[in-house]
C-alpha cells in the first residue's frame, strides 16, 4: 500500500475501497514548534475531546524513568497549540500520587489519586469537587459523564458526577462483583447514549489468567456481571467506537479484533505481529481503528512512536519523534507529541473529488474553471458551460462542502471562491449555505488559531454547537473572541449577555481599582440593554468587594434580583429602600418576612431593627400592619406601642371587644377600658367607648334580669336596647333615665318609640302617645308608619295633624282621602296641587269632575 | 369578537383556565370570588360545576368558606381515593388565610384510604407572602404544588375590561395594601401583548403614579414582544378612584345603573333578570342582553321609555310602508325589505320585555324614600339649597328614621364633598350614628374618614373643592330635560347620566381628548382641575406635544384602579357616540377597571369591619 501524493497537499494514505471508492486518510498537522516545558513520556496526559485542552501531571509511576525538575508536583493544564491556561498544585490532601487524569462532557479536569481521592478542577485550575473513596485505586477507566473506578479488593465502584441546579456532587455508587482477585489487564467503560435506570453503564473487564475465570471478557453493570463469552484469549487493551456500535480488542497473541458491540460478529481480526500492547488503542471515527505504540525507554536516537490505522480493508501507519498521545474525536483522532499536535482523519468526499487526481467530478471542474477565469483564460466560460446546471449546482456544494472540511485558510478562500463563481453561472441558488458556511469557516479559523488552540474539524463544530463553543471560550478567558462570534452569527445576541457577564465576573476578581472595575463593567453592559448585574454583584461580594457589588447593584434593571443580593448581603435597609422603590409588595414583604425572622441570641426577633427599618418606609408600615392584621396580631401590637400609635391600639382593644368570642363580662369590660386607657379623656371616640361600657354593663344586666331574660340586649346599639326596653314594656321612669342617661335626642326618642310600638302592635301605647300636643318629628312620620303597617284608620288620624299642607295633601292622596285633598287644595288656593291630586285620582273616580270644575276657576 | 385583540384575550383566558381541568378529573374546585367572577365572564357560563367538569365547588370566603349547594362537610365526604382538589385564588392575604384554613379542613376529614391532592393557582403570581403563610400554617406539605395563574383581566363586553376585584378601593385606601397595582400592572403589560404597545400613559392620582411605575419596572424587565399592529393604543389614562369620590355615591341615573341600584344581584351574574311582576303579555324572564338593551343601556332613565316608543314606532312604519308601498317596490326591494322586518319583529319582545323592566323601576323610584334621597342629592351637586338647616334636617330625618345605612352614609358623603367637609356636624352624627348603629359604627366612620369618602375638615371653606371642580370642568348643566324630544339639548351627552351632571373624570376625558390641542391641553388644562381633586395630585409634565398625528384616529385606554361606576361607562359610551357624529378629532375608547361599582357596593366594601 503506497501513501498517495496528491499536489503538494498533505500526504493522504489509502486504506482500501469500499463500494468501488478509494478511502483515504490524511494526516494535518495543526500546531508545530510547541513547546510543553516538560516532557509528555515522563507525564500523565490526558486530552480531552471535540479539540479540547491537554492536561498534564508527572511524575507518571508506571513510566520508569527519573523525574525531571520541571514537572515538579504541578498540574499544568495546555491548549492543544500548547500555551498554558493553567497550572496548580496537586491536591493538598492527598497522600498518595496522581493515579490518572480524565475530562468530563464539561470540560472539568478529573484527578484521580491513588489513596482514592478524587478532585474536579475548572479549566482555569478552580477546584470545583473533592471526594474520597477511601480505597487504593488499582484502574480507572473514564467516560464523559464519570468513571468507573477499580479499588482495592478488585471492586468496582462507579462515579457519576451530578449537577443539580447550580450545586455539583460526586455520586459513589457500586457495581456488580465480577470475582477478581488480581487487577484484569483492562476496564473500559460502554456509555449508554444517556445514563438512566433503564439503561445503565456497561464496562467491558478483561480478567488475567491468574484469576483462572472462564471467560476472557465480561460485561459489567450495577446489578449483573456477564461473561461475554467470545473466542480469544486474554485481552490486554479495549476500545468503543464512539458511536458505541463495535469493540475493538488487543489479545495476548498480538491480534487486534473488531466485532459488533453484541460480540456475535467479528468484523476486523487483524495480526500486528507485536506481544506488546499498544499504549493506547483508540478509534477514529467510526470506520477505524488506532493502536499508538511507544516506546518504552527513550533511547538517545530518539525511538519514533508509531501509529497504525486499521480497517477492514487495509491499514496505514504514521511514525512520530518522541512519545505520542492520542484522543478519539468523533471523526478523527488528534494525536500530541513532544513538538506537535495533528489531526488524523478520514478525507471527506468532496475532498477527494476535487483533489484527487484521477477525478473528472464537477466540483474538480469548477474548481479549474475558476482558476482559468482568476488567470484570464477564455477556457474558463467554456468549461462552465460544459456543465448542466444539475452538474454546476453538484458543484458548488462540493465546492462549499470541501472548503468546510479544510484546515488551510487559504484552500478554503479558493474552493469558496470557486463555489461563488459558479453560483453565478446558477439560475436559482440558495446562498443560505454558502453564508452558513463561510459564518462558520471563519469562526472555526478563529478558534484553531495558536493562541486559542482549539483544532475543531467542521463536523466536531456542527455537533458541539456555537453556544457550547463559545461557552469554552469564555471558560478560557477569550471573551473578546467569544463576544465577536456572538455578534457576528445570526441568532447569537442573547448568548452576548451570558459572554459579558462572565467576563465582568472575571474583571471583579482582578486587583483593578473599584472604580476602575465599575466603570469598565458599566460601559461594556451598556452594549447590552436590560443585563443583568446580578450575577456580577454576587461575586463581588463573593470576592469580599461589597462596594463594588453594591455600585453595580444600583444597576441592576430587575428589582427582586437587586433586593435578594442586598438581603444575602445583609443589607436590609439598602434591599427594603429597593423593593419600596419599585412598587412591587412582594419584594416588601420579601424583606419584611426576612427581617422578621431574624432573631436575637434570646431567641427573639430583633424588633427595635425591624420597626425602625419600616418607620422610614410608609409603604412597607402599611403592608407589615396589613399582614400582621391577619397573622400576627401581637407583633402589630409591640408596633403601636413602640411607635406610641394610641389610637390605633385602643382601636384594637375595641376590635378584641366586638370579635372577642367570649361572653364574660368582665373580659369584655377589660377590652373597654383598655381602649379607653389609650385614648385622651376628652375625645370623642373616649365618650363613646365609655358610654360603650355603660350599655353594656346595662345590657348584661337586663340580660340577667329574672323578668325579662333577654340575651338579645347584649350587643345591640343604644338606639336598639330602648328598641327592646319598649319591647318589654318597662317602665316609664327606666326607660326616661336611660334616656338622660345616654343622652338620647328627642328626635331620636321618638323614632325609636314610634316604630317599636308599632312592630310590636302596642296601638294603646300607641294611641297615647300620639295625644301630644307637639311632635318632635312630625305627624307625617306617624302616618307614614301607621300606613306601611297597614293601620289606615290610625294613619288618617295622624294624616289630619299635618301641620304642612302640601305634605299633608300628599297623605290624604296616599290614603285615597280625595275629598279632603281637594278641600286642602282649594283652600289654600294651590291649582298646582289639584293638578297633582287629579293625576293621581283613578280615572273613573267622581273627584275628577270636581277637581276640573274648581281648576276652571283658577 | 374572536379576532379582535380582546376577542384574542378572552380565548388566551379560557385556554389558560381550561388547560388546568384538561384530562386530569379534578373533583373540587375551591374558588374566591374575584376568581368565580373572572371565570364565570371568560368562560361566559352561570354554572362553572359543568362547564369545567367538577363535582363540587367551594367558595373560599372570608371569614369562613361556604359549598355552593351542599354542605361543607359533604364535600369532604364526598372526595373519594386520590380526588383532586384545585384551589384558584387571587393573592389577598384574607384569601390566603381561607385558603389554609380550607386545607387544614379537608386534611383533618382525609383518612389513609382517602389521599386528596391539592394544586393552589393563585392569580396572578405566586408569592413571598402565599409561601410564608402556608409554611408557617404548616399546610405547604399538603399542597402538591403552589403556581402562578394568569388570568387576572378579562373583557366583560367590545369596549370594557374587568378584573372582577371588587374590594381593591378597600385594599389600597383602608388597608394600605397596594399588591393590587401589581395585578393591574401585569393586566396592563399582558393587554398590550393583545392590542400592541402603549404610546403615552396618563396618570391620574396617586395611585396611579404607583402603577405606572410599577409598568416600568416591569417594561425594563419583560422581554416579550408586544403586538405590533393590532389596536396600537396612543393613550393610557390610569385614573385612580380616589380622585372622584362623588360619582360613586351618587344614585346611576341611566338605564342599567337604575337597574344595579334596585337589583345589586345583576353586578355578579351574566344578565339573566326577572322583575318582580310583569304585564300580561311581555316575556317574564330575559338576559340583559341584545340590541334593545345595548341601545337602552346608557341612556339616562328619563328617556328609555322614549327610545322603547321610538323604535316601536319604526318598526311599525315598516310594517305600513311595505303594506301600502309593496306593490311599487322591486321584487329586490322587497325581499331585503321583508327580510329586515323580520329581523325587527324578533326585537319585539324584548321592546315588551324593557317596557315593563321600565314600568318595575319608575314604581320603586317613586316610593318616598328614594325620592327624598334623589332631591337631596341633586340638591347636595347645584348647591342651589337657600338653607342649609333644611337639608342637615332631611339627612338627621334618615338617621332617626331607619333609613337604609349604605343610603344615609352616601349621603353623608355627598355632603362632606359638596359643603368642603362636615364641620360643625362631624362629631355630633358620629355620636348619633353610634347610638343608632352602635359602637362599630366607630370603625365604619373611621373607614370612611380614611378613605377620604367623608370629608370631616372642622372649618368649612367658603366655596367646596368639588363645586370648584364641579364649575372647571362644567359638570352641572342645567339644560336636562326628562322630556326624550330634548335630550340631546344638555352642553355634553355625560351631563345625562346624572340628570344635569356630569360625573367628573368622563368630562375631564371629554375636554382633553376632544380638544384640538390635545397633547397641550392635557398639562395646562389639568394642573388647574387636579389641585382640587382629593388627594391632591399632580400630573404627569408631558414632553412638547406632537401635532402632526392629531388627525390620526386613536385608540384611549382608560384604566380606572379602584373601581368604575355605570353612570361613567356610559358617559364615556355617550360621549364616543357624540365625537362620531360631530366634527372633532376621531377617538374611541377601551374601558378597564378593577370592578364596576354601585353606590351601596362601594360603600358597604369601604366600611366593612
Amino acid at each position: 500500500m503506497d501513501d498517495v501524493d496528491l499536489g503538494g497537499f498533505q500526504s493522504w494514505k489509502s486504506l482500501g475501497e469500499i463500494s468501488g471508492e478509494t478511502i483515504y486518510y490524511r494526516k494535518i498537522e495543526c500546531y508545530n514548534d510547541i513547546c510543553w516545558n516538560v516532557d509528555l513520556e515522563e507525564c500523565i496526559v490526558s486530552m480531552a475531546p471535540f479539540g479540547g485542552p491537554v492536561a498534564v501531571a508527572g511524575p507518571n509511576p508506571k513510566k520508569i524513568v527519573q523525574m525531571t525538575v520541571a514537572t515538579g508536583k504541578k498540574i499544568r493544564i495546555f491548549t492543544s497549540s500548547g500555551r498554558l491556561i493553567s497550572q496548580f498544585s496537586q491536591c493538598e490532601g492527598a497522600n498518595g500520587t496522581i493515579h490518572s487524569l480524565g475530562w468530563t462532557s464539561e470540560e472539568q479536569l478529573t484527578t484521580l489519586y491513588t489513596d482514592g481521592l478524587i478532585c474536579t478542577y475548572s479549566i482555569r485550575g478552580e477546584k470545583r469537587l473533592e471526594e474520597s473513596l477511601g480505597a487504593n485505586i488499582i484502574d480507572a477507566a473514564y467516560y464523559p459523564d464519570g468513571l468507573v473506578v477499580l479499588v482495592e479488593g478488585c471492586r468496582l465502584r462507579h462515579i457519576i458526577y451530578r449537577t443539580e441546579g447550580r450545586k455539583r456532587r460526586l455520586e459513589v455508587t457500586p457495581f456488580a462483583d465480577v470475582g477478581l482477585t488480581q487487577p484484569p489487564h483492562a476496564i473500559t467503560c460502554l456509555t449508554p447514549e444517556s445514563l438512566s435506570t433503564d439503561i445503565p453503564l456497561q464496562v467491558y473487564v478483561s480478567p488475567t489468567q491468574v484469576d483462572h475465570m472462564s471467560g476472557t471478557l465480561y460485561q459489567v453493570n450495577d446489578r449483573e456481571c456477564r461473561d461475554l463469552q467470545i473466542p480469544l484469549s486474554y485481552i490486554l487493551r479495549v476500545a468503543v467506537s464512539p458511536k458505541r456500535t463495535h469493540v475493538a480488542t488487543f489479545s495476548r497473541e498480538g491480534a487486534i479484533n473488531v466485532s459488533r458491540s453484541n460480540m456475535m460478529e467479528n468484523v476486523i481480526n487483524f495480526d500486528t505481529r507485536s506481544f506488546e500492547p499498544p499504549n493506547q488503542l483508540l478509534w477514529c471515527g467510526d470506520d477505524v481503528v488506532v493502536g499508538i505504540w511507544q516506546p518504552k525507554q527513550v533511547k538517545p536516537d530518539g525511538t519514533r512512536s508509531v501509529l497504525v490505522l486499521i480497517s477492514p480493508k487495509g491499514t496505514a501507519e504514521y511514525t512520530f519523534d518522541g512519545p505520542a498521545y492520542g484522543v478519539s474525536e468523533a471523526d478523527c483522532v488528534r494525536v500530541i507529541t513532544n513538538t506537535a499536535c495533528y489531526v488524523i482523519e478520514r478525507v471527506p468526499k468532496s475532498a477527494v473529488s476535487i483533489f484527487a487526481n484521477h477525478s473528472l467530478d464537477p466540483g474538480i471542474l469548477l474548481r479549474d474553471a475558476f482558476a482559468d477565469y482568476e488567470n484570464e483564460r477564455a477556457s474558463s466560460v467554456k468549461s462552465i458551460r460544459g456543465l448542466d446546471s444539475q452538474e454546476l449546482k453538484q458543484a458548488v456544494d462540493c465546492c462549499i462542502e470541501a472548503a468546510g472540511h479544510e484546515w488551510d485558510p487559504q484552500i478554503q478562500t479558493e474552493l469558496l471562491k470557486a463555489a461563488a463563481y459558479g453560483k453565478c453561472f446558477c439560475k436559482t441558488y440558495d446562498a443560505d449555505t454558502f453564508v452558513d458556511q463561510c459564518n462558520s469557516l471563519r469562526v472555526l479559523n478563529a478558534v484553531r488559531r495558536p493562541d486559542v488552540g482549539i483544532p475543531l474539524s467542521y463536523g466536531q463544530y456542527q455537533a458541539l454547537s456555537p453556544v457550547v463553543l463559545i461557552d469554552r471560550l469564555i471558560q478560557r478567558n477569550l471573551h473578546f473572541l467569544a463576544y465577536k462570534i456572538c455578534t457576528y452569527l445570526p441568532d447569537m445576541h442573547k448568548k452576548t449577555e451570558t459572554v459579558l457577564i462572565h467576563w465582568a465576573k472575571a474583571k471583579v476578581r482582578t486587583d483593578a481599582p473599584p472604580e476602575e472595575i465599575v466603570r469598565g463593567i458599566q460601559e461594556k453592559f451598556q452594549l447590552c440593554p436590560g443585563i443583568s448585574y446580578k450575577e456580577v454583584a454576587k461575586m463581588a461580594t463573593a470576592a469580599h468587594k461589597p462596594a463594588i457589588a453594591e455600585r453595580l447593584l444600583e444597576k441592576e434593571p430587575k428589582a427582586s434580583d437587586q433586593v435578594e443580593l442586598l438581603l444575602d448581603m445583609g443589607k436590609r435597609d439598602m434591599a427594603l429602600e429597593k423593593a419600596v422603590s419599585s412598587g412591587d409588595t412582594d419584594l416588601v414583604y420579601r424583606v419584611i418576612l426576612k427581617m422578621s425572622k431574624r432573631h436575637n441570641a434570646d431567641g427573639k426577633i430583633h424588633e427595635d431593627e425591624l420597626f425602625n427599618s419600616i418607620k422610614a418606609h410608609p409603604l412597607a408600615r402599611d403592608l407589615f400592619i396589613a399582614y400582621c392584621e391577619y397573622n400576627d396580631t401581637k407583633l402589630l401590637e409591640k408596633y403601636y406601642d413602640a411607635m406610641e400609635l394610641n389610637h390605633q391600639l385602643a382601636f384594637r382593644s375595641l376590635r378584641y371587644y366586638l370579635n372577642s368570642s367570649e361572653t364574660g363580662y368582665s373580659i369584655k369590660c377589660g377590652h373597654l377600658q383598655a381602649a379607653k386607657e389609650r385614648l385622651p379623656k376628652r375625645s370623642v371616640d373616649f365618650t363613646l367607648i365609655d358610654q360603650q361600657e355603660t350599655l353594656y354593663t346595662k345590657q348584661t344586666t337586663f340580660a340577667r334580669n329574672d323578668k325579662i331574660k333577654d340575651k338579645s340586649f347584649v350587643g345591640e346599639s343604644v338606639a336598639g336596647t330602648l328598641r327592646l326596653m319598649f319591647k318589654h314594656r318597662m317602665s316609664n321612669k327606666e326607660i326616661d333615665k336611660f334616656k338622660n342617661e345616654f343622652d338620647i335626642p328627642q328626635q331620636m326618642f321618638f323614632w325609636v318609640k314610634l316604630m317599636a310600638l308599632i312592630e310590636f302592635g302596642q296601638w294603646k301605647e300607641l294611641d297615647a302617645f300620639g295625644n301630644m300636643k307637639k311632635c318632635p318629628i312630625g305627624w307625617k312620620a306617624f302616618a307614614d308608619e301607621c300606613l306601611k303597617a297597614g293601620r289606615v284608620e290610625d294613619a288618617k288620624k295622624y294624616a289630619v295633624r299635618i301641620e304642612d299642607y302640601a305634605k299633608r295633601c300628599e297623605m290624604f292622596c296616599k290614603l285615597e282621602m280625595w275629598a279632603e285633598a281637594i278641600r286642602l287644595a282649594d283652600d289654600e288656593g294651590e291649582p298646582g296641587l289639584l293638578e297633582a291630586i287629579q293625576s293621581r285620582c283613578p280615572a273613573d273616580s267622581p273627584h275628577r269632575a270636581t277637581i276640573r270644575t274648581l281648576l276652571s276657576r283658577y | 369578537m374572536a379576532s379582535t385583540p380582546l376577542g384574542l384575550l378572552r380565548e388566551y383566558t379560557q385556554k389558560t383556565i381550561l388547560q388546568i381541568f384538561d384530562g386530569s378529573s379534578v373533583s373540587v374546585l375551591c374558588i374566591d370570588a374575584v376568581m368565580k367572577g373572572l371565570l364565570t365572564i371568560a368562560l361566559n357560563t352561570t354554572d362553572l360545576k359543568e362547564a369545567l367538569g367538577v363535582n363540587s365547588l367551594v367558595l373560599v370566603e372570608e371569614p369562613e368558606f361556604s359549598l355552593e349547594a351542599d354542605s361543607h362537610e359533604g364535600m369532604v365526604e364526598g372526595l373519594g381515593p386520590g380526588s383532586k382538589i384545585v384551589v384558584m385564588i387571587s393573592n389577598k392575604m384574607s384569601t390566603l388565610k381561607a385558603t389554609t384554613d380550607l386545607v387544614k379542613l379537608i386534611k383533618e376529614g382525609e383518612t389513609s384510604k382517602r389521599r386528596t391532592e391539592i394544586t393552589v393557582h393563585i392569580s396572578p403570581r405566586n408569592t413571598t407572602t402565599a409561601d410564608f403563610i402556608f409554611n408557617s400554617e404548616g399546610i405547604d406539605k399538603h399542597l402538591k404544588e403552589v403556581v402562578d395563574l394568569d388570568v387576572d383581566i378579562v373583557p366583560r363586553n367590545d369596549d370594557f375590561l374587568s378584573m372582577e376585584r371588587s374590594d381593591c378601593f378597600r385594599e389600597l385606601y383602608i388597608e394600605n395594601d397596594i399588591s393590587s397595582l401589581y395585578s393591574i400592572a401585569k393586566a396592563i403589560l399582558k393587554l398590550q401583548l393583545f392590542t400592541g404597545p402603549i404610546s403615552k400613559i396618563r396618570r391620574i392620582g396617586p395611585h396611579a403614579s404607583t402603577t405606572d411605575t410599577i409598568l416600568s419596572q416591569m417594561l425594563s424587565e419583560t422581554t416579550d414582544i408586544f403586538a405590533s399592529q393590532p389596536v396600537g393604543i396612543d393613550t393610557l389614562f390610569l385614573i385612580d378612584r380616589g380622585c372622584d369620590l362623588v360619582t360613586p355615591v351618587l344614585y346611576g341615573r341611566t338605564y342599567h345603573g337604575f337597574l344595579l341600584e334596585l337589583y345589586p344581584e345583576l353586578l355578579n351574574n351574566l344578565g339573566d333578570f326577572k322583575p318582580d311582576f310583569a304585564i300580561d303579555d311581555a316575556p317574564k324572564e330575559m338576559k340583559l342582553t341584545g340590541e334593545i338593551f345595548d341601545s337602552l343601556k346608557d341612556l339616562n332613565f328619563f328617556h328609555v321609555k322614549g327610545e322603547i316608543l321610538d323604535t316601536s314606532a319604526a318598526i311599525k312604519e315598516k310594517k305600513s310602508h311595505i303594506k301600502k308601498d309593496k306593490h311599487k317596490m322591486t321584487t329586490k326591494e322587497l325581499a331585503t325589505m321583508t327580510h329586515q322586518l323580520r329581523s325587527d319583529l324578533d326585537l319585539e319582545p324584548q321592546l315588551m320585555f324593557h317596557w315593563n323592566v321600565e314600568e318595575v323601576l319608575r314604581k320603586k323610584t317613586e316610593k318616598p324614600e328614594f325620592i327624598d334621597l334623589k332631591d337631596i342629592e341633586l340638591h347636595l351637586i347645584k348647591g342651589t339649597t337657600p338653607e342649609e338647616s333644611s337639608i342637615t334636617e332631611m339627612i338627621e330625618t334618615l338617621l332617626f328614621g331607619n333609613y337604609p345605612y349604605t343610603s344615609l352614609l352616601r349621603i353623608i358623603c355627598l355632603y362632606s364633598h359638596c359643603n368642603g367637609g362636615l364641620g360643625k356636624h362631624h362629631e355630633t352624627w358620629k355620636v348619633l350614628i353610634v347610638k343608632q348603629y352602635g359602637v362599630k359604627a366607630l370603625f365604619q366612620w373611621n373607614n370612611l374618614q380614611k378613605c377620604g369618602c367623608l370629608i370631616t375638615t372642622e372649618k368649612k371653606p367658603k366655596t367646596s373643592k368639588f363645586h370648584m371642580v364641579r364649575d372647571m370642568l362644567q359638570l352641572w348643566d342645567g339644560a336636562f330635560n326628562s322630556q326624550r324630544v330634548q335630550r340631546s339639548m344638555v352642553r355634553s351627552p355625560a351631563h345625562n347620566t346624572h340628570n344635569g351632571f356630569s360625573p367628573a373624570i368622563p368630562a375631564l376625558i371629554e375636554s382633553v381628548t376632544t380638544a384640538p390641542d390635545y397633547q397641550r391641553k392635557w398639562s395646562s388644562h389639568c394642573d388647574g382641575v387636579f389641585k382640587h381633586l382629593p388627594p391632591p395630585v399632580s400630573p404627569q409634565k408631558d414632553s412638547p406635544s406632537d401635532l402632526s398625528d392629531r388627525d390620526k384616529p386613536r385608540v384611549v385606554l382608560l384604566f380606572f384602579i379602584g373601581g368604575i361606576t355605570l353612570s361613567e361607562i356610559s358617559a364615556i359610551r355617550n360621549l364616543k357616540a357624540h365625537i362620531d357624529k360631530k366634527d372633532l378629532p376621531q377617538v374611541s375608547f377601551l374601558i378597564a377597571s378593577t370592578s364596576i361599582v354601585t353606590g351601596s357596593s362601594f360603600i358597604e366594601s369601604v366600611i366593612r369591619v
